[in-house]
């Protein structure tokens, strides 16, 4: 890590370990993240992502390792530091007898003891979240996206520096799951930087600007969507579909792709043939001109860029959601 | 901390098991005593019994002034009252009333001042006509019996040997005062040769406010359930908000500082709730002494808010789970208050006779006790006692708390 990096570091954690009994779930976990940045904290569940956010936050004791936030040491008592701190937990944590208002102000209360002051956050973070029109109901009334956004409410109403949010968007219907991860983008553009754990690759994708991931208490890879990408042997993923090929067809047609020489890996599976290959601009024309050869009738083609399940894939020799 | 003060009464007061074991239950079940108590205090209650004196020469003559006298204070009104008595002119309307049943009995005087009472025969054969010419008979039979052990006792005085005729009362008192024995005259005149009811309780005691007692023992316990729900919501390890609050910019031992005194707040107001119920809506007695119930209303609630804390302290058991553990020890101590019925009542006074420890660490009985000695005993020193046993249950319930929750690591994978 460069000085001015260092220096610039909302978050750097040095070396963490942390075990519960004998199970490692921490291992030298390093971290450093920039002032402004969505950083994606990717993994299965029990990766560790959880434990590495609640050690950062002191809820957990760990064995080993320095904590800094804001360039100073995180102790459980530096409630000065927690007060710079936005926490999004991954269950929702709200108070099912307060309303959407009082929700939102009791947790704003901790950090923010001007009523006056408070109001205005409270409001600023209802529209924020789009709860105008719900801020007198109940938590039990609201719908599980509604929920969701009046949880991330209740972390982000102070208008924290440092935003942790753990998997903000499980058991979400898609349109919230778009409100939510705009809402993230926003609070970046204001002036946040944001900690983001999740097990879906697509949000991580889509919002961070780099992206950590982790198995096992490990980190396997860090850096941009596209960097990571490029660190592994897949350039391209071709999908063909067969249309009528009975199943020794589709083999022997897998087996002809497969030995083309920028193609990794091919598969039959379901109709379609799955071709990975090297990055190259001729792969698409090599694996048509390969089928037409052996005489295989094709169908749709679709030729897409490698995803971060495709580097998790790689690195650890499994899905990412197995 | 005022913000999180007041959104955790708002939320405590909201929550549905509060609502209805704290808040409705305790006045649910005080309305039903009320129901069914208030038989017991009629039933305990005695009417004066209605008689007629005929008021004639002999009534009126000076043999029968004490008799007179001895009427006027059994049939004054008050708590003592035994009979009420009607005059009538002649014996024909004394029998006439007495027949027609608005009166259990004609008392009459002889020539020596002596007091008769005729009956009617079909009112003895009812019961409530038979209760009234017993008090009727009784008084008239202590009264005789009084005049004659006076009679015996002048008569045995050396200066009233001379005498030939048996002395009327006016000879007896007029014989008694010339021979220097006015001091005895005066004592047979006053009240103090007959039996007198002295209350060494403040208040005329009832059968049935003990179970309002009870009732406000077992409230204080119920009430145990507000500070299990305040700490879990302000405990990392033991809900999602407890965990998201601990990572705020408030210190955990403020936060918990700040649930306790929310929930010392919540129950005070449910225990003056039911306070004000009883005393106001039901007229349980309660001594009058209304500033010092509110001491022990406040002595209770910090019983019941420590006792919670420490519950809700005990690590690796759900909300529900403490919950059932307070409502087992809430029906269990209020049982041997006295809660339910006469048999646990009874129960109640066995335990505390032979094991008063027993009384002295429950803490559903010492509740309960707060209220007794505030309303029965003349001192307060009784009062600030039990005051005394609930604070240092209190005391002693919050050092478990702080100790179970010391140390108490969140941990989860």
């Amino acid at each position: 890590m460069k000085e001015n990096e260092s220096a610039n570091s909302v978050v750097s954690v040095r070396s963490l370990v942390k075990r519960y009994g004998d199970i490692l779930a921490l291992d030298h976990f390093n971290l450093e993240i920039g002032k402004g940045e969505i950083f994606g904290l990717l993994g299965p569940n029990g990766c560790g992502k959880t434990t590495a956010i609640n050690c950062m936050l002191q809820l957990l004791a760990y064995d080993k390792g320095d904590i800094e936030l804001f360039g100073e040491a995180m102790k459980p008592t530096r409630y000065d530091l927690k007060r710079r701190i936005g926490v999004v937990p991954q269950q929702v944590a709200v108070f099912d007898e307060l309303t959407v208002f009082e929700n939102i102000d009791c947790f704003c209360a901790l950090y923010v003891s001007d009523k006056t002051r408070r109001r205005e956050l409270v409001e600023e973070a209802i529209e924020f979240v789009g709860l105008e029109d719900y801020r007198k109901m109940r938590p039990k009334k609201l719908s599980g996206g509604l929920l969701r956004r009046l949880n991330i409410a209740c972390g982000i109403a102070h208008k924290p520096e440092l935003i942790f949010f753990d998997e903000p968007t499980v058991a979400v219907d898609p349109q919230s799951r778009n409100a939510i991860l705009d809402g993230i983008v926003r609070l970046r553009d204001e002036g946040a930087t944001v900690v983001y754990t999740s097990h879906y690759m697509e949000e991580v994708e889509q919002i961070c600007s780099r992206i950590m991931i982790m198995d096992g208490g490990k980190i396997l890879a860090l850096g941009t969507a596209d960097e990571l990408k490029r660190g592994i042997a897949v350039g391209e993923k071709i999908v063909i579909e067969l249309p009528g090929a009975v199943e020794a067809r589709g083999c022997a047609a897998a087996q002809t792709v497969g030995a083309l020489p920028h193609v990794l890996s091919c598969e039959f599976a379901n109709g379609e043939l799955h071709a990975a290959c090297e990055a190259s601009e001729r792969n698409l024309l090599d694996v048509l001109g390969a089928l037409k050869s052996s005489r295989v009738a094709v169908g749709r083609v679709y030729s897409e860029p490698p995803t971060l399940n495709d580097v998790f894939l790689e690195i650890t020799g499994r899905e990412l959601r197995d | 901390m005022g913000a999180l003060f007041a959104h955790t009464v708002r939320m405590l007061v909201r929550q549905r098991d509060v609502l209805i074991w704290v808040i409705l239950f305790p006045l649910a079940l005080a309305t039903l005593f009320h129901v069914m108590l208030s038989n017991i205090d009629e039933s305990y209650r005695v009417d004066p019994a209605s008689c007629v004196v005929v008021a004639d020469d002999n009534f009126n003559s000076e043999r029968a002034v004490f008799f007179r006298e001895m009427l006027d204070e059994v049939s004054a009104p008050g708590a003592g009252q035994l009979l009420d008595v009607a005059k009538v002119a002649t014996l024909e309307e004394g029998r006439e009333a007495v027949l027609s049943g608005d009166a259990a009995a004609c008392i009459t005087v002889d020539e020596e001042g002596l007091p008769s009472m005729q009956v009617s025969p079909l009112a003895a054969s009812l019961t409530t006509g038979s209760i009234d010419q017993s008090v009727v008979r009784a008084v008239l039979d202590q009264y005789c019996q009084i005049y004659a052990e006076m009679k015996q006792t002048f008569l045995s005085q050396p200066s009233a040997q001379g005498m030939q005729a048996p002395p009327s009362e006016g000879e007896l008192a007029e014989f008694a005062r010339s021979a220097g024995m006015s001091e005895a005259a005066s004592a047979f005149m006053s009240d103090a040769v007959r039996t007198q009811q002295v209350d060494v309780l403040r208040v005329q005691a009832s059968s049935t406010v003990r179970y309002y007692y009870a009732l406000m023992g077992f409230a204080a316990l119920m009430s145990i359930t507000v500070s299990i729900n305040a700490v879990s919501a302000a405990r990392a390890n033991t809900s999602a908000v407890g965990a998201r609050r601990q990572v705020s910019g408030v210190s955990p031992a403020r936060q918990l500082a700040v649930a306790m005194a929310a929930s010392f707040v919540t129950v005070f107001f449910c225990l003056l709730l039911a306070f004000a119920y009883m005393r106001f809506v039901l007229g349980v007695e309660f001594g009058g002494r209304d500033g010092l119930a509110m001491l022990a209303l406040a002595a209770c609630a910090l019983m019941s808010t420590a006792l919670g804390a420490a519950i809700g302290a005990i690590p690796k058991i759900s909300i529900p789970g403490k919950t059932g553990i307070a409502t087992g020890i809430t029906c269990f101590c209020a049982l041997f208050a006295g809660l339910y019925g006469e048999p646990s009542m009874q129960l109640a006074d066995r335990v505390s006779q032979s094991a008063p420890w027993a009384v002295l660490v429950n803490p559903a009985a010492q509740a309960a006790n707060a209220f007794y000695d505030l309303t029965y005993y003349d001192s307060l020193a009784p009062f600030f006692a039990t005051l005394c046993v609930l604070a240092v249950m209190a005391a002693v319930f919050f050092v478990v708390a702080a100790l179970l929750m010391r140390r108490q690591n969140y941990e989860r994978l």
